[in-house]
């Protein structure tokens, strides 16, 4: 899977989570800017460990700002199987 | 004193939604118990209870557990009814009160199966949020933004009669003017159905589950599991008065003991004092009360406990005031039942019948009482008691002045 492809799948699992606004999306878009809170994180983080088949770590979960750090964390998570 | 009105009534429960339905239920004497649908029961031996029809559901809020979808639909009736007025100072003094026995069952359930049976490790983000007790109570508050009060009571099978007394004591001392207050459960799980197997009090299903639940009966089979929820709003007299709002009736009395004895028999000194409490927190003699709602939850050793502390707490009028069990249609539903049951009997009686209590064609003589039974019977009644008497040796009782009460 390419990286487009990965961040493709990823906006797929987050968007059955969170209905996101229309304008653009880039790897470097704060997810607090798509109105994603702390509780929506959560969900989406747990929606990515299932569709993934992976264990995203507390510690890596807490760093993840943007759309891009998601993809990273979801591709380092990838790498280890 | 501030006395507390009653200006709103909401319930679901197998017998339907909305007060309309349940009075429905009552003219037809109908049962609500059925074949469980929600999971295939054929490995239980609890294959029948009373559940809250899908089809009356179809709003059904997801992303809360079931308990708490319950308690916001209860809710949104009572509090439309009532026509609650909620600017920022009303419901600051709003108070909201969900009892609930089992929480979030189908969440917690749901968890354990992931963790126990499938081996996973990691559980839905909102498995705490939407499992903990407090959830129906939260969860109604945040809806319609009280900002009262609140807490939920937790008493087992009496945690909807602890809320509406916890509520109206709050209103009658100041500490609110209005108040949110009832009981649900959604306690249909493997998990929870197992827990009651063990204990041996299902009735079996028999070639007729509406036949299964026979309180008060010679030939009893034990209980039914039930579940949905009941909400009402309560407010301080004077306030539901001034605004103009139909008085559908008065919490005039809270009896509150505790058996302190065994965790699952019964005590009848615990169940007569309660009622004794209740009587004179209302102030009102036993030949006030035209009826009672039983606890009546059809094991043995509820139904000749019971019948023994009515009788006890009440003396000769205990043997003539109607009583009936109600979970003979709508199940035990656990911490909704004595908000089901108070909600339920008051509306019956506001509208001028006695419900009754099905199944009932040979009375024990064990629990001699004034049954109403197998029918509804016309009857206009100004006061009557609701009983909960809880595992744990909690009990409850409420007294309450119906719509004929002259003020």
């Amino acid at each position: 899977m390419t990286r487009d492809e990965l961040q493709h799948r990823i906006l797929e699992v987050v968007r059955e989570q969170k209905t996101l606004p229309e304008s653009p999306l880039t790897p470097e878009t704060p997810l607090a800017d798509l109105g994603i809170d702390s509780l929506d994180a959560l969900n989406i983080l747990f929606a990515l460990e299932e569709a993934f088949e992976i264990t995203i770590p507390d510690e890596q979960s807490r760093g993840i700002r943007t759309l891009g750090d998601l993809v990273d964390v979801i591709e380092s998570q990838q790498s280890q199987v | 004193m501030r006395r507390v009105a009653v200006t709103g009534i909401g319930i679901l429960s197998a017998l339907g939604r909305g007060v309309d339905a349940h009075l429905e239920a009552v003219r037809r004497a109908s049962s609500g118990v059925r074949r469980i649908r929600r999971f295939d029961p054929e490995p239980y031996v609890c294959r029948i209870a009373a559940e809250v029809s899908e089809e009356a559901i179809p709003d059904l809020p997801r992303d809360v557990d079931r308990v708490t979808a319950y308690a916001l639909l209860a809710a949104e009736e009572a509090i439309e009814q009532a026509g609650l007025v909620l600017d920022a100072a009303a419901a600051g003094r709003t108070a909201t009160v969900i009892g609930t026995a089992l929480g979030g069952s189908e969440t917690l359930d749901s968890g354990y199966e992931r963790l126990y049976g499938r081996g996973q490790t990691r559980l839905p983000p909102m498995s705490i949020p939407r499992g903990m007790y407090n959830a129906p109570t939260s969860e109604v508050s945040r809806r319609w933004r009280l900002t009262g009060p609140a807490f939920a009571t937790v008493s087992a099978c009496a945690s909807g009669a602890h809320a509406i007394g916890q509520a109206a004591m709050w209103i009658r001392f100041g500490l609110a003017d209005a108040a949110v207050a009832g009981g649900a459960d959604a306690p249909l799980t493997p998990g929870i159905v197992r827990g009651w197997e063990a204990l041996r009090v299902l009735a079996p299903e028999g070639d007729d589950p509406a036949r299964a639940c026979r309180p008060f009966s010679e030939d009893r089979q034990g209980m039914v599991l039930g579940e949905g929820a009941a909400v009402l709003v309560l407010e301080e007299m004077e306030r539901a008065r001034g605004r103009g709002a139909a008085i559908l009736g008065e919490i005039v009395g809270f009896g509150m003991t505790s058996d302190a004895a065994h965790p699952t028999d019964p005590s009848v000194e615990g169940e007569a004092r309660a009622i004794s409490r209740a009587l004179e927190d209302a102030a009102l003699d036993a030949e006030a009360i035209g009826y009672i709602n039983a606890h009546g939850t059809a094991t043995r050793a509820n139904d000749v406990a019971e019948a023994e502390a009515i009788r006890r707490a009440l003396g000769e009028a205990g043997e003539r005031i109607p009583v009936s069990s109600t979970k003979s249609m709508h199940g035990h539903a656990m911490g909704a039942g004595g908000a089901i049951e108070a909600a339920l009997s008051l509306a019956s009686l506001d509208s001028g019948w006695l419900p009754p209590t099905l199944n009932l064609e040979r009375p024990d003589p064990a629990c001699r009482l004034a049954h109403v039974a197998l029918l509804p019977r016309p009857a206009r009644v100004t006061a009557f008691l609701s009983n909960s008497f809880a595992f744990g040796g909690l009990n409850a009782v409420l007294a309450i002045r119906t719509i004929h009460a002259s003020s």
